[in-house]
C-alpha cells in the first residue's frame, strides 16, 4: 500500500467517529448519518494528495456539512435525515430511550441552520469566528443564531443545574 | 423539558463517538474517491470536446462541482466500457463456468475455497420466517481475493488494470470496473434479527448455505405508516448486468408491480406481504439502471407511480 494511501487509512480510522457523530447530530438517522460520513470521507480521498498537507479533518467536515446542505435543498420525494428529525417530538422525551436519541429529539426543535451553528460550535468545540468562517455567514449570526438555539434547547452558561435536567 | 447547563449539553453532544470505521465502508470511499478523482480528469476532457460540438447541455452539469445528482449520467457517458477487452475474453475462453453478463462485463465463478480478503465477519443474526430467493447474483472483484485463487494472468491482469487506474494516492481494489466480477453468491431477502430484536427485511447473501448479511433498507422510517414508497437498488459494482431492485411501501394492498429501467424495459416483480406484515416488499432482477417502479392493487388500479430520484454519492439517495 502506498504511503499516503496508509495516511489516508489511518485518518479516516481516527475521524470517523467524529464525523459518523456529528452526521448523526445534523441528521437525526443512522443509516444516513454513515452515508454521509461515507461520502465525507470518499471526497476526501478524492482530494488527499492537497487536503493531507492541510487540516484533512476540518476539510472532510466542510464537506460533510456541506453535502447535508445539499441533501435538505434537494430533498424531494421523502423526508429522510431531516424528516426524521422533523418528525421527532422534543416534549415526548422517552427516560428509557438512549441518550442519542434523546440528544436528536433535542435537536428536532431546531432549523437547520440553528443545528448547523450548534454542532460546529459545540460538537466540534470551533470558536465563533471559525464557525461564521466555515459556514460563510457573519460572526454576528454566528452569536444570534446560537443564542436562539441555546434559549430553545433552554442551555444556559452558569446556570445551577437542575436535578436529572431534561433527562 | 428542564434545563441544562452548557457543558452538560456538549457532553450530550459528544456521546460516546465510539463509531468504529468497518473496512468495507473505507474500501468503498477510497474506490469511489479514486473513481471521481479520475472521472472529473476525464470530465474536463469530454465537456471540452462536446462544448465544441454544441451540445454542451448534457454533459456540463457534471462539472457543477455541487455533487448533484446529473453527474452520474455524465460518469457513466464518460468511462462505460464499449464492448469486451482481450483479457474478458480469455476469461470467457479459459475460466470454466465464466460467462458474460451484459455487453461489457463478464463474471467468473468464486473459486473453491477462495477467501475474500476484505471479508469481516458480521454480528450473528437470525433469519424469521420465509427466505426468499431472488436469483439474481452478487458480485464482487478479483483483487479482494489472494493471487492464488486465480490463474495468474487473471488477477495479475485485474491487477494492472487497477494499478493503471490509480496514481501515487492509491489505486482501486476488488473493483469490478473493468468489467470482470466474481459471483461470489446469490442474494435473498428475508426479515432478520439481531440479538432477539424484531426482525427486519434485509438483503443477505447465500454462499455454499452459509448466510451473510449484506444491507438493510435505508432509512429510519422506511415503512413506517404514512411514509410512500421507497427502492433500494442493489450492487453498484454489476453495472449493466442484471441487478436486484427491492422495494416497500407500509401498504398490503399491493399485488402486482412492475420495475423499469432507464431504457424502458419492464420487469414483473415479486410481491410479499409477509415478511413485514401490513407492508408490500417488492423485488426484481433489473437490467441496467432502474427509473421508475409502478404498483397495482388486486382491482388494477395504479397504487404508487414511482419515478427514481437523482442520487448523488450515496447521500439522500434510494440506490444504496
Amino acid at each position: 500500500m502506498a504511503g499516503r494511501d496508509r495516511e489516508f487509512d489511518d485518518f479516516a480510522h481516527a475521524a470517523w467517529p467524529k464525523l459518523h457523530r456529528s452526521a448523526y447530530l445534523l441528521t437525526g438517522d443512522h443509516h444516513l448519518a454513515e452515508d454521509l460520513a461515507q461520502t465525507a470521507l470518499e471526497r476526501t480521498y478524492a482530494k488527499w494528495r492537497t487536503v493531507r498537507s492541510g487540516d484533512a479533518l476540518a476539510y472532510c467536515r466542510r464537506v460533510l456539512v456541506n453535502l447535508n446542505v445539499d441533501r435538505i435543498r434537494r430533498r424531494r420525494f421523502f423526508e429522510v435525515g431531516g424528516g426524521a428529525l422533523a418528525h421527532a417530538d422534543p416534549g415526548a422525551a422517552d427516560p428509557g430511550a438512549d441518550d442519542r436519541d434523546q440528544i436528536v429529539r433535542l435537536l428536532a426543535q431546531l432549523t437547520e441552520r440553528e443545528r448547523r451553528v450548534v454542532v460546529l460550535r459545540h460538537y466540534y468545540d470551533l470558536s465563533e469566528a471559525n464557525v461564521a468562517r466555515e459556514l460563510g455567514i457573519a460572526p454576528g449570526t454566528v452569536k444570534s443564531t446560537l443564542a436562539r438555539a441555546l434559549a430553545k434547547l433552554r442551555v444556559f452558561g452558569d446556570a445551577p443545574v437542575e436535578e436529572e435536567m431534561y433527562r | 423539558m428542564k434545563q441544562t447547563t452548557l457543558e452538560r449539553f456538549a457532553e450530550d453532544l459528544k456521546g460516546d463517538a465510539a463509531e468504529r470505521l468497518d473496512p468495507r465502508r473505507l474500501a468503498e470511499a477510497k474506490s469511489r474517491g479514486a473513481r471521481r478523482r479520475r472521472t472529473r480528469a476525464a470530465l474536463v476532457v469530454v465537456a471540452a470536446t462536446i462544448v465544441v460540438g454544441g451540445a454542451a447541455a448534457l454533459l456540463v452539469p457534471g462539472l457543477d462541482g455541487g455533487g448533484s445528482g446529473r453527474d452520474t449520467v455524465a460518469r457513466d457517458v464518460a468511462t462505460r466500457p464499449t464492448g469486451l477487452s482481450e483479457l474478458q475474453e480469455r476469461v470467457l475462453r479459459d475460466v470454466p463456468g465464466a460467462e458474460r453478463i451484459s455487453p461489457w462485463q463478464v463474471a467468473v465463478p468464486e473459486p473453491l475455497g477462495a477467501v475474500d480478503g476484505m471479508e469481516i465477519p458480521g454480528d450473528e443474526f437470525e433469519v424469521q420466517g420465509e427466505t426468499f430467493t431472488t436469483g439474481v447474483p452478487s458480485y464482487t472483484g478479483v483483487t479482494m481475493y489472494d493471487r492464488a485463487a486465480f490463474p495468474g494472468w487473471l488477477y495479475d491482469g485485474v491487477l494492472a488494470i487497477e494499478t493503471a487506474a490509480g496514481d501515487e494516492d492509491g489505486q482501486p481494489v476488488g473493483s469490478t470496473d473493468m468489467g470482470i466480477a466474481v459471483v461470489n453468491g446469490t442474494l435473498e431477502l428475508a426479515c432478520v434479527s439481531f440479538q432477539g430484536a424484531d426482525c427486519v427485511p434485509a438483503v443477505i447473501r447465500n454462499e455454499d448455505g452459509q448466510q451473510h448479511y449484506e444491507w438493510g433498507f435505508g432509512t429510519d422510517d422506511f415503512l413506517d405508516p404514512g411514509t410512500g414508497l421507497e427502492v433500494f437498488a442493489g450492487d453498484a459494482g454489476s453495472g449493466d448486468a442484471p441487478s436486484l431492485a427491492v422495494a416497500g411501501l407500509p401498504d398490503d394492498s399491493v399485488t402486482r408491480v412492475e420495475f423499469v429501467n432507464t431504457a424502458g424495459t419492464v420487469v414483473e416483480g415479486t410481491v410479499d406481504h409477509t415478511m413485514a406484515p401490513g407492508s408490500s416488499i417488492l423485488w426484481a432482477s433489473v437490467p441496467g439502471a432502474l427509473a421508475r417502479v409502478i404498483t397495482y392493487d388486486s382491482r388494477g388500479s395504479v397504487v404508487d407511480d414511482h419515478s427514481l430520484r437523482d442520487c448523488a454519492g450515496g447521500v439522500d439517495c434510494e440506490v444504496r
